[in-house]
């Protein structure tokens, strides 16, 4: 199977102020279009950072534990 | 009334004086009160002063101390705590507006240790909206006591601020990207965010539970060593440690990021070579990924402050200060696996700096890259995470992570450099922030109260926050 790139991965195709509404409605927020087109550029920015995280290829890095990374050294 | 120049005297200075009785808990909690009377009203440093218990907490304390109960170096000193830290019977504020005010039942493990340690609470401290990073109009930022037209920073800029202009003689604030660390270095006073974990957060309001951390700020580190033994219920002590043979890292990226004013590299790269006279080895270091921290940071902490104070955003959201309230709508719209992906990060980052701290002693950065600036920066791309720059990793990796002073700028303003330890290092930080103590010239207390220094000096008592001069 292939992945196809979730369109929230090109931010600058596909983000805009009603998918931002209808990711905060998801989350349980209702946001009107006008305060969701206010969020667009900090949005796609973050997504972008995010897209940089990847780009780094972390693998199986675990994401939780002893946030510097080896909990046995310091236990 | 005793003498105004004991307002900045240290805590050990002040326990000693209680201890051989010429000095009382109450005289000294009478002053904090007085100063606070007549500087607050500027400063904007305290939400809550509370008068009444204050005096009955010092009043037992100075029986307590008179029968030979010595709980430590705490008793009968006046402290003061943020105001998002429960305190039984005392409104929490939060800094922001009243619709969010609470009447906790019960006292946070904060508020419990002191109490044990026999600290005479005498105030909660203003902050920055519920720690996120903005002033709530309504109640307004603290100034900073060097200079009344600028900030003293935040979160914890209330407390810094207190500390710094001798309203109390130390404080707990808490750091979830620097609010610790910033304010101590724009208002020229000691600051250590702990090792993540190390101070109990049962009953202070959260913002990250990935990134949040309370801590102490003191005039010295000495006095934020005393507290954090409070605050842990552990020893800690910080003499000097000594320097020769010590290996230092310094950040590179952030001794030359172009956010870096001339006056902050300028200061920072005298107390490195001071640092280096008296001894120690200092290189420069590099960490793998340190530019990504600060955006990783954000990834971690928009959702999770989203789901903590979410309940408040969707009932009164209009009475939230603008930014406040759009960070925490950007919270709902960001993708789980960007948190997931930053989470993966800090611990990728959090290995970076242990590589390090196997060949290195402490790492060493300014604490922020600019003096006190009239507001508050917002804490977005457009500003380049500019005030997050140094201290934003560390929150990420839980290292214990000091601002101490080091000088001033080119606006005369105080500069804080930033040390770094490995994990539950927190004394030997504090032992290297107080070795930096003594190679800088002492701090003044801040301009606006210059009487009491002047006070101070005809009185004989030497540099006024009990530092050695060199």
């Amino acid at each position: 199977m292939v992945l196809a790139m979730c369109p929230i991965n090109c931010p600058e195709a596909q983000l805009d102020a009603a998918m931002i509404c209808r990711l905060a409605r998801l989350a349980g927020l209702e946001l009107a279009p006008a305060r969701a087109a206010l969020l667009l550029a900090d949005l796609v920015a973050l997504i972008e950072a995010d897209r940089r995280l990847a780009a780094l290829d972390l693998g199986d890095c675990a994401a939780t534990g002893d946030p510097w990374g080896r909990s046995s050294a310091y236990a | 009334m005793p003498d105004p120049a004991i307002a900045f005297a240290s805590i050990a200075a002040l326990g000693a004086r209680y201890r051989d009785g010429s000095l009382s808990p109450v005289e000294v909690t009478g002053l904090c009160l007085e100063r606070i009377g007549a500087h607050d009203p500027e400063l904007h440093a305290f939400l809550s002063v509370l008068n009444r218990t204050a005096l009955d907490q010092a009043a037992t304390t100075e029986v307590e101390l008179r029968s030979g109960r010595d709980r430590g170096p705490l008793q009968g000193v006046p402290v003061a705590i943020k105001d998002l830290m429960a305190m039984a019977g005392v409104p929490t504020k939060f800094g922001s507006d009243p619709i969010f005010e609470e009447r906790p039942e019960r006292d946070a493990a904060i508020v419990r240790h002191l109490r044990a340690a026999g600290a005479v609470i005498i105030g909660k401290n203003n902050l920055l909206e519920f720690a996120y990073g903005a002033v709530n109009p309504r109640v307004g930022q603290t100034n900073n006591p060097w200079n009344l037209e600028r900030t003293s920073g935040g979160s914890s800029g209330g407390s810094a601020a207190a500390v710094a202009a001798g309203l109390c003689y130390a404080a707990v604030g808490t750091d979830t990207g620097g609010s610790i660390r910033i304010p101590a270095a724009y208002c020229g006073v000691a600051g250590l965010k702990p090792t993540y974990g190390l101070v109990d957060l049962d009953g202070v309001s959260l913002l990250s539970w990935s990134l949040d951390h309370a801590g102490p700020i003191g005039r010295s580190c000495a006095d934020a060593a005393a507290m954090l033994a409070g605050l842990t219920g552990q020893p800690v002590t910080a003499t000097a440690a000594e320097l020769a043979g010590l290996r230092l890292g310094v950040i590179a990226a952030h001794r030359d990021a172009p956010a870096v004013t001339p006056g902050v590299r300028a200061a920072f790269a005298a107390a490195c070579q001071a640092l280096g006279e008296a001894g120690a080895l200092l290189e420069d270091v590099s960490l793998d990924g340190l530019d990504h921290a600060a955006h990783a940071l954000m990834q971690v902490l928009l959702p999770e402050a989203s789901v903590i104070l979410g309940p408040r955003l969707l009932r009164h959201a209009e009475a939230l200060a603008k930014q406040t309230r759009a960070q925490l709508e950007l919270g709902f719209a960001l993708p789980a696996t960007a948190h997931v992906r930053a989470q993966q990060f800090r611990r990728y980052l959090g290995a970076e700096f242990l590589r390090l701290l196997t060949s290195y002693d402490a790492l060493l950065s300014p604490s922020v890259p600019f003096e006190a600036p009239i507001e508050d920066p917002p804490i977005d791309e457009a500003s380049g995470f500019g005030e997050l720059l140094c201290s934003a990793p560390t929150n990420l990796c839980g290292l214990p992570s000091l601002s101490v002073p080091c000088g001033h700028g080119e606006g005369g303003l105080p500069v804080g450099l930033q040390i770094t330890g490995r994990p539950y290092g927190d004394e030997f930080v504090l032992r290297l922030g107080a070795a930096v103590e003594r190679l800088m010239p002492p701090v003044p207390p801040p301009r606006f109260i210059a009487r009491g220094a002047a006070d101070c000096r005809q009185h004989g008592c030497g540099d006024p926050l009990g530092r050695r001069a060199v």
